[in-house]
């Protein structure tokens, strides 16, 4: 039980179970809504210089900012765009 | 009727290798411009299944090169497909332009394999000075071999076997061409195909493409030179041609190192073209290569994409909304269509279940990868319970959807490798014409069994209206035959025929990560 323990906060501090889990993105956009806000702000950076948050550099930020693959990034991006900035382009 | 006459000439590269052209000339006075074709199904076809004979580019002012290339008509050589190209354009450009019928200027036309060989040519070569390329692409992989990394099965293995039965033709090899055509007229070649095509013709590149695919190795790179890219160039596409993505990638390209291309997706297929193609065409080569009559010519850049539904032309760079489709399903939408839902602006969830039975594999037809492409009533296929569907209600206002849709889905998979194939269909008001006017498909590979996964389906790029009173449906199924090979559940050596080793496959979508979303096309 001890070694589980041990095995899960490694995983945590590592980042490999990061802010986002795998399946339950929406629900981690619901319940973290501060980064959400800071992750429109970046897009909106990001839209002020012409470039799209469907755009790979706007999905390598995502990707790298919560440690999630390409895939997973842009699912979150659509939720966080959904439901904070649905102005963001 | 407009007095043309041709003749049979051609070029001696510098390795030795001659290639043999037939060149079309109007009666009088030369010298003409020149449009030039560089193809390997024979000279004396010149492409007319999708364009007009060159007889008639003639009687407009041109002179018209058909060659055949290397290895393939009367040409010398051996075939090497897409590879031999770059070196051979080049000096085939220079060749052209010296000949004493050109006036030096030269425009460059051709579909599919024909668009290819616009594309490439040596480093430091002049450009042409125009150039249309159609129906074609330069990444192999995303353009000419697969989606979503399933093979094109039904394109690419009637494709090779043409290629295998020309080869048969140059080598006098009568039986070996009777085994393919009959193969092909009984429709056997869609499970002896790829062992044909071996046993005829063991180099095609068909098969070094399906091997590459199955063995994820990288593919041969095109390199389209940027000097060419910037030339004034009319890029060919269609809703329902395979290579529709090669054609957005190569405007993306040109415009990407300042090239101002213009662009036209037509209601067309592969090798079923709109009505008043020809004479767009014409028109370009005409701003670009005599620049005569501009009062006559419209000068402004042709930038459109057909609208399937209005039938109608659209601007592809006009701005769309990128609407957003949740889905949702208390676990039957395989079996009941009023359990499957799709929603706008709303939340997913539900799941449901589908299962693929390798011996009686979800048939696939129309759109881009079917083998009668377009438009196809799906009404019978979305009646089998190995396919889910998604339903909205009726529309309350007409909705554009002009973009690429993309579906974001959660999924576990008892097996190593699984398919995931949707389609999108305009349902008309009493739900029995079910129009499928998009599709796309995964194959996913290295599947950890079991445990559920995201994974991103991207479909054909599509611009169609969806009018008040109609209503879109989401189509979810685990195999599309013969559109793509039935997916054997192994990782490995996944390009085949179905066998009695392929795997019964179960896949569990969870919806509540499961979204759909048209994004732009650029």
């Amino acid at each position: 039980m001890k070694k589980i323990f041990i095995f899960l906060t490694l995983l945590q501090i590592g980042g490999l179970n990061p802010l986002y889990g795998q399946s339950n993105l929406l629900e981690s956009v619901k319940k973290n809504p501060n980064n959400a806000i800071e992750m429109c702000k970046k897009f909106r950076e990001f839209n002020s210089k012409g470039i799209s948050a469907n755009s790979d550099e706007a999905l390598n930020y995502v990707s790298r900012k919560n440690k999630l693959n390409p895939i997973n990034a842009e699912i979150l991006s659509i939720y966080v765009i959904g439901l904070h900035c649905p102005n963001v382009i | 009727m407009f007095p043309v006459k041709y003749f049979d000439t051609y070029l001696k590269l510098k390795d030795g290798v001659k290639l043999i052209s037939r060149i079309w000339i109007p009666e009088g006075e030369g010298p003409w411009p020149a449009l030039l074709m560089r193809q390997p199904y024979g000279r004396e076809i010149a492409s007319t299944i999708t364009y007009a004979h060159p007889t008639w580019w003639a009687s407009k002012g041109y002179m018209v090169i058909i060659q055949d290339v290397r290895g393939q008509g009367d040409s010398e050589g051996d075939f090497k497909g897409f590879s031999q190209e770059a070196n051979d354009t080049s000096e085939t450009h220079s060749w052209v332009r010296s000949l004493k019928e050109c006036n030096g200027k030269l425009g460059l036309y051709g579909f599919s394999y024909q668009g290819l060989t616009q594309l490439t040519g040596n480093e430091f070569s002049e450009p042409p000075d125009c150039l249309s390329p159609a129906m074609t692409g330069v990444d192999i992989k995303e353009h000419w071999c697969s989606d979503g990394g399933a093979f094109w099965w039904y394109n690419n293995i009637t494709w090779a076997l043409q290629i295998a039965a020309l080869k048969m033709k140059r080598e006098k090899n009568f039986s070996g061409w009777e085994d393919i055509r009959n193969n092909l007229e009984n429709n056997k070649h869609l499970r002896e195909g790829l062992n044909l095509i071996k046993k005829y013709d063991p180099d095609n590149f068909i098969i070094k493409w399906s091997k590459v695919l199955d063995q994820k190795k990288e593919f041969d790179e095109i390199k389209p030179l940027s000097s060419w890219l910037k030339k004034p160039m009319l890029i060919i596409g269609g809703h329902w041609d395979p290579h529709l993505k090669g054609a957005l990638d190569l405007y993306i390209r040109s415009k990407s190192i300042g090239g101002d291309p213009e662009i036209i997706i037509g209601n067309s297929s592969h090798l079923n073209w709109w009505e008043e193609s020809q004479q767009t065409l014409l028109n370009f080569f005409d701003r670009n290569l005599k620049k005569v009559n501009p009062h006559k010519i419209s000068s402004t850049k042709q930038k459109k994409i057909w609208n399937i539904s209005l039938q109608e032309w659209d601007n592809i760079e006009k701005k769309s909304l990128n609407y957003e489709f949740s889905l949702r399903s208390a676990g039957i939408a395989n079996f009941e269509i009023i359990d499957g839902s799709l929603l706008l602006n709303s939340e997913s969830d539900g799941f449901v279940t589908i299962l693929h039975d390798p011996w009686r594999p979800v048939p696939s037809e129309g759109n881009h990868l079917g083998p009668n492409p377009g438009i196809f009533n799906r009404f019978e296929v979305d009646r089998r319970f190995d396919v889910a569907v998604f339903q909205t209600n009726f529309l309350k206002e007409n909705i554009q959807l002009l973009g690429i849709p993309n579906l974001y889905t959660s999924v576990s998979c008892d097996q190593e490798s699984f398919d995931i194939c949707a389609s999108l269909s305009l349902v008309n008001e009493d739900n029995k014409i079910i129009n499928q006017f998009s599709s796309g498909f995964l194959r996913v590979r290295k599947n950890v069994i079991n445990e559920e996964r995201n994974y991103k389906l991207k479909f054909q790029p599509t611009n169609i209206t969806l009018p008040k009173g109609n209503k879109l449906r989401l189509s979810i199924a685990s195999s599309a035959w013969p559109s793509i090979g039935v997916n054997s559940g192994c990782d490995a050596n996944n390009i085949n025929p179905v066998t009695m080793n392929h795997q019964i496959t179960t896949l569990n979508f969870n919806l509540k990560n499961t979204i759909m979303k048209i994004k732009p096309l650029f």
